[in-house]
């Protein structure tokens, strides 16, 4: 086991299988037996000795840990064995082709089956036979880099062909399929396995990538300008004296010719022809041929030749990267100097008067932005520890100009652990935050994304790389990873526990934040922490789920630096006022302030444990939760402000209404007291009346109240069944083919138009028929089908020949199938 | 999550199985019975899902439906007349690993089989139930079986079954345990896929009445049902079966009925006016039998072998007319 803690060694009720019943049958995490209850006493002496390792780090003598074998935590569980998952490595570089520079082989192959995969079973097959292959291929990259993928898919395939135990026709159609595949495999490039350097060589990919699209169209423009200056100088030397010589007329002519070449050179010389160049212009002309040759290389849509710029080099050093910033805008203005006067030489438009002193001042204020787009960035690489000392103040002091440096920062480690004690000091790594803190800057493209994203990561260079400005693209690559993990998996973990958000910073876009700032490639960015659900069996073998939190504790527990700041509990320890950590962050502090922090975790065996996670640990989340917060308001994704004035609109709201209503119920009371006085008046009135004989008519109509609206609920009839619906079917418009046809998906493999005539009817791979060749057989036999078929799916049509003998009487019988 | 997704966890298994591996013996079944459909159904679950022949194991009775087994390119076993479910339980208590299904006709399962039925519902033993209900017994030409509706002449009962038929659905959905509960007609293929295909992923005894005609002797039985498709009663819902638009608009009459509703199952599995296609019912927490009973530590290859020495001893012939003492080394096995 890797990352153990100090005190490692599974407990002894652990190893006995005392409270463990692990499932052999499904492979799901099987929670422990409930330990027998404890006494009181008992109780309370574990629950100290939680806190006593909470907050102070000590572990009782008599009790190690209950590690069992290498867990993990829960929801990394289900990933330990990477080599039956298709993800993202190896991935296929080509800098060859602009527009998928970076691929995952998983996409590559997916579109090669979507060119060649059917959806029958021949089809099918041939997928399950690529995705073995592709299985193989990406067991064969482990630790290597750098194979192409055509000599990877030919080494796998041979390994398959050997090792497969098909024979016969499974043997053939495997060999058929994997040929079939090749043979429309029409990408190439590296495949590339995750590790410590993919980020540089994902860097470079998309650099020289987007370098040869960029200049594409120039390569080709630049060439004939550089050809126009040079027929200037050649139109020039043909009316020299040196062109009109007899020698290098008969050079011209070839020494085959049997012209007179000395009467040829009277003859041009005696002909009227005008001055050539002046000693200066053919001066110009020839510097601004030097100049452009001289950078011509750069922009070569081949292979690079020598060249004063190196469009892919990188640089691991700010200062030099400045250094040589400049030095290439130099040589860029002067080229794109000549460029400019050459595009007036071949005119004939360049006017000393006007143009010599515009071109003497000429820098790089005056490049256009096309112009710009075709200064090679400078490529800087570094890695989190390149930010000491006055790293960092050269990082921003290059953020915050207009330099286009494009800086890869590898960010091996979002968090810092101290060196001394069982429990070392952790703090975040202020590099992890630096993709945030440069967006403040609002002026570089900014970008931050685990290395598990590779498709994500190309994107997102691709666009910094246009930028016309300087970028930093933040990598998660962390290096302090144990347990097993894959390097990928590890850098996806720590996007998932919210160390490195992704982020998206490109000031292009817009001038609000709304414009520029994205975090929705976040996983779950709605919530604190994602969230995902948990399969396993319970200690009464049922199967159960639960929701469970990815946190930076589950991150730090693959760390075996932090062993110190876990303990996995035995269940005997498992008490009522632990809380997993994530709940616990989310209480309020006086409720939290009793709670013992734990994370989930599961070992090799499928048994599922409880981790105990330090007082610093749990800080350390906190923060990172904070961090994480801010990060979202700054994207508008959440509004602290926002969310204290809904509270305040809210309550105020609700205590006008409590007003209005105390008002209402005011009135109320008051018309009603009126109205019991009035009437009570009137009664009284009315049989004092009768009593005294003045009441005319001696009737008396006492008020009556409104009769009360019938009361549904209970005059309804008992509790019904669900109406039952039943639509009158639509007017469909009659139709009629002539050829016959089966309605296919309703046919139920009856074999009675089979057996009639297997040429006329077959099966498609879902064993359901259809009209093989309508001609195959007579026209009888397909009415006779339409008459046998139980489900009545066969539409006979029209005879395919009407000379058909007795065709009349089986058009007449097929009428009614039609 | 973390950028990856269980979903596409490979499952490349050494060999791609198509419909035609899983098909056994040419069928011998009369052209039009309603067991050809059932038995495509079957095997297009098998291909889809990719279920190891070698792990898969279909189990039936006595009777025409109980061929089945024979037509398929798996194990089987064709057993005595309604014992399919308890050779089937005990098929699956000592290797859970396989995939069982059962095929009995209605004498099989209805008559002779009923006791075993009902506690096999009650033991709820991860399996496929198939209920091939033609009404009749077709195998010995016609007599009339528990669910023969009331009125049909047959050989046994020549003056019209006298009886009201057996409701399958209202006996089982009665049992203690029931826990999957659907009706289907073989006519509907895509239906009848659908609801096999999610019987095979319910985590218990699913049980499916599938209503089959005998174009043999039974003619004109579900004549009512193929020509008025508004006799027809689809149970959908997001948590039952999925009807597509097309086979919605051929059988208009439709009911949203959540399956998790036993009452409202009992009151439509008893209307006679209208024939259910659907789950009428299935609630996936209920225990099964086999977990119960599971045991905690598997016995090794040691345990075995000397259980089944000492079950050998017993039977043992020996030369010398000596006892049957186990380990003594005289007798010859």
């Amino acid at each position: 086991m890797t990352g153990a803690a100090p005190t490692n060694g599974p407990a002894p009720d652990a190893a006995e299988g005392t409270f463990w019943t692990p499932s052999t049958e499904t492979g799901q995490p099987v929670e422990p037996e409930a330990a027998p209850e404890n006494k009181p006493a008992d109780a309370n002496r574990i629950l100290d000795e939680l806190r006593a390792f909470y907050g102070l780090g000590k572990r009782p003598a008599n009790t190690g840990n209950s590690d069992g074998a290498a867990p993990l935590p829960a929801l990394l569980h289900a990933y330990r064995d990477l080599a039956r998952v298709r993800h993202t490595y190896p991935l296929l570089l080509n800098a060859d082709n602009p527009t998928a520079a970076v691929r995952p082989l998983t996409a590559v192959i997916d579109e090669l089956l979507a060119n060649v995969a059917g959806d029958d079973d021949e089809g099918r097959q041939l997928r399950h036979n690529v995705l073995r292959l592709e299985a193989i291929m990406r067991s064969m990259l482990d630790g290597r880099d750098g194979e192409r993928l055509s000599l990877v898919w030919d080494r796998a395939a041979a390994t398959l062909f050997e090792t497969s135990r098909l024979t016969g026709d499974k043997a053939t159609a495997l060999r058929d399929n994997i040929a079939a595949a090749r043979k429309a495999l029409v990408a190439d490039g590296e495949l590339v396995a995750c590790g410590p350097n993919t980020g540089a060589r994902i860097f470079q990919t998309c650099a020289a990538a987007s370098w040869r699209a960029c200049c594409e169209s120039w390569s080709t423009e630049l060439d004939g300008l550089i050809r126009q200056l040079q027929d200037v100088l050649s139109a020039d030397f043909s009316r020299s004296d040196a062109a009109m010589t007899p020698e290098h007329l008969g050079k011209t002519l070839g020494t085959d010719s049997d012209l007179d070449v000395e009467a040829m050179s009277s003859l041009v010389r005696s002909a009227p022809h005008g001055g050539g160049l002046s000693d200066a212009r053919r001066e110009r002309v020839l510097g601004l041929i030097a100049t452009l040759t001289a950078l011509q290389p750069l922009f070569a849509t081949g292979t690079p030749g020598s060249t004063p710029i190196q469009p892919t080099q990188v640089w691991d050093d700010f200062a030099a990267a400045s250094e040589e910033h400049a030095r290439r805008m130099r040589a860029m203005v002067a080229f794109f100097r000549s460029a400019r006067i050459a595009r007036l030489e071949t005119r004939n438009q360049y006017r000393e008067a006007a143009h010599d002193a515009y071109f003497a001042s000429f820098g790089e204020r005056n490049l256009t932005a096309d112009e710009l787009a075709l200064c090679p960035p400078v490529l800087v690489r570094v890695t989190d520890d390149a930010l000491s000392g006055d790293g960092a103040a050269r990082l921003f002091e290059i953020l915050g100009g207009r330099a286009a440096i494009k800086v890869l920062l590898e960010v091996r480690s979002p968090y810092r652990v101290g060196e001394d004690g069982l429990q070392p000091a952790l703090s975040i790594n202020w590099a992890g935050r630096l993709a945030g803190m440069a967006t403040s800057l609002n002026n570089a493209y900014v970008t931050q994304v685990p290395l598990s994203r590779a498709d994500v990561l190309s994107a997102r260079i691709a666009g910094g790389l246009r930028y016309a400005g300087p970028a930093l693209f933040c990598v998660g690559a962390p290096s302090h990873v144990g347990r097993g993990i894959a390097p990928h998996l590890a850098a996806a973990a720590t996007a998932e526990a919210r160390f490195t958000p992704l982020i998206n910073f490109d000031p292009s876009r817009g001038d609000t934040l709304a414009d520029c700032f994205d975090l929705s490639d976040n996983p779950q960015n709605e919530r604190t922490w994602p969230v995902e659900t948990f399969a396993y069996r319970g200690a009464d073998d049922k199967e159960a789920t639960r929701e469970l939190a990815f946190t930076p504790a589950d991150l730090l527990f693959l760390d075996d630096r932090t062993a110190g700041h876990f303990w996995s509990v035995p269940a005997s320890h498992w008490h009522v006022a632990m809380a997993p950590l994530a709940d616990m962050l989310a209480m309020p502090a006086a409720e939290a302030a009793g709670k013992i922090p734990f994370i989930l975790t599961v070992d090799r065996d499928n048994r599922i444990g409880r981790a105990v996670v330090s007082h610093g640990v749990t800080e350390l989340s906190r923060q990172c939760r904070t961090c994480w917060h801010a990060l979202r308001e700054s994207c508008g994704i959440e509004s602290s402000f926002a969310r204290r004035a809904v509270t305040a609109e809210r309550e105020r709201l609700a205590q006008e209404k409590e007003r209005e209503i105390e008002a209402i119920e005011k009135d109320y009371v008051a018309q009603l007291e009126q109205d019991v006085g009035e009437l009570t008046r009137e009664i009284v009135q009315r049989i004092a009346g009768q009593l005294l004989g003045a009441e005319v008519g001696g009737v008396v109509t006492m008020p009556t109240m409104p009769a009360s609206a019938p009361r549904g609920d209970t005059t309804a009839a008992p509790t019904e069944a669900p109406a039952v619906s039943s639509p009158e079917p639509e007017e469909e418009e009659k139709v009629s083919f002539d050829d016959p046809y089966i309605d296919t998906p309703l046919c139920t493999s009856c074999n009675e138009c089979t057996q009639l005539n297997n040429r006329v009817f077959g099966y498609n791979s879902n064993k359901q028929a259809e009209i093989k060749d309508a001609t195959a057989g007579p026209y009888s036999d397909i009415v006779r089908a339409a008459e046998l078929c139980p489900v009545h799916i066969i539409h006979p049509g029209k005879p395919a020949n009407p000379g058909e003998p007795g065709v009349e009487e089986w058009v007449k019988r097929a009428a009614q199938y039609n | 999550m973390f950028g990856l997704t269980n979903e596409c966890v490979l499952s490349v298994e050494e060999e791609f199985h198509s419909m035609e591996d899983y098909q056994g013996r040419p069928v011998r079944w009369c052209p039009g019975c309603g067991d050809n459909g059932i038995l495509t159904a079957v095997q297009r679950l098998c291909r889809d899902e990719q279920l190891p022949p070698e792990k898969s194991v279909f189990v039936s009775g006595i009777g025409c439906a109980a061929r089945f087994p024979h037509y398929m390119n798996t194990y089987g076993y064709h057993g005595l007349h309604g014992r399919a479910l308890p050779t089937a339980e005990g098929v699956k208590i000592r290797r859970p690993d396989l995939h069982v299904f059962v095929n009995m006709g209605d004498g099989d399962c209805c008559s002779i089989g009923t006791a075993h039925w009902i506690h096999s519902i009650r033991r709820n033993m991860k399996m496929v139930v198939m209920l091939h209900d033609n009404n009749v017994y077709g195998l010995t030409k016609m007599q009339a079986s528990p669910t023969t509706p009331t009125g049909q002449k047959t050989n046994t009962t020549p003056f019209g079954a006298p009886l009201r038929a057996l409701n399958p659905l209202t006996t089982t959905l009665g049992v203690t345990n029931a826990s999957f509960v659907a009706q289907v007609v073989e006519w509907m293929p895509e239906l009848l896929y659908d609801i096999i295909r999610q019987a095979f992923h319910h985590n218990g005894l699913a049980f499916i009445r599938i209503l089959q005609r005998c174009p043999h002797f039974m003619p004109n039985n579900f004549t009512s049902l193929l020509s008025d498709p508004k006799n027809v009663l689809l149970l959908r819902h997001k948590n039952g079966m999925q009807v597509s638009d097309a086979m919605a608009r051929l059988y208009p009459t439709h009911e949203e009925h959540d399956p998790s509703n036993l009452h409202r199952a009992r009151e439509i599995a008893e209307d006679e006016n209208r024939v259910p296609v659907g789950i009428l019912y299935r609630n996936s927490s209920i225990p099964r039998y086999e977990d119960m009973h599971k045991p905690h530590r598997v016995p090794t290859w040691e345990q075995n072998k000397a259980a089944l020495e000492s079950l050998f001893d017993k039977h043992g012939i020996f030369p010398d007319g000596g006892g049957a003492q186990k380990g003594n080394g005289n007798g010859s096995r």
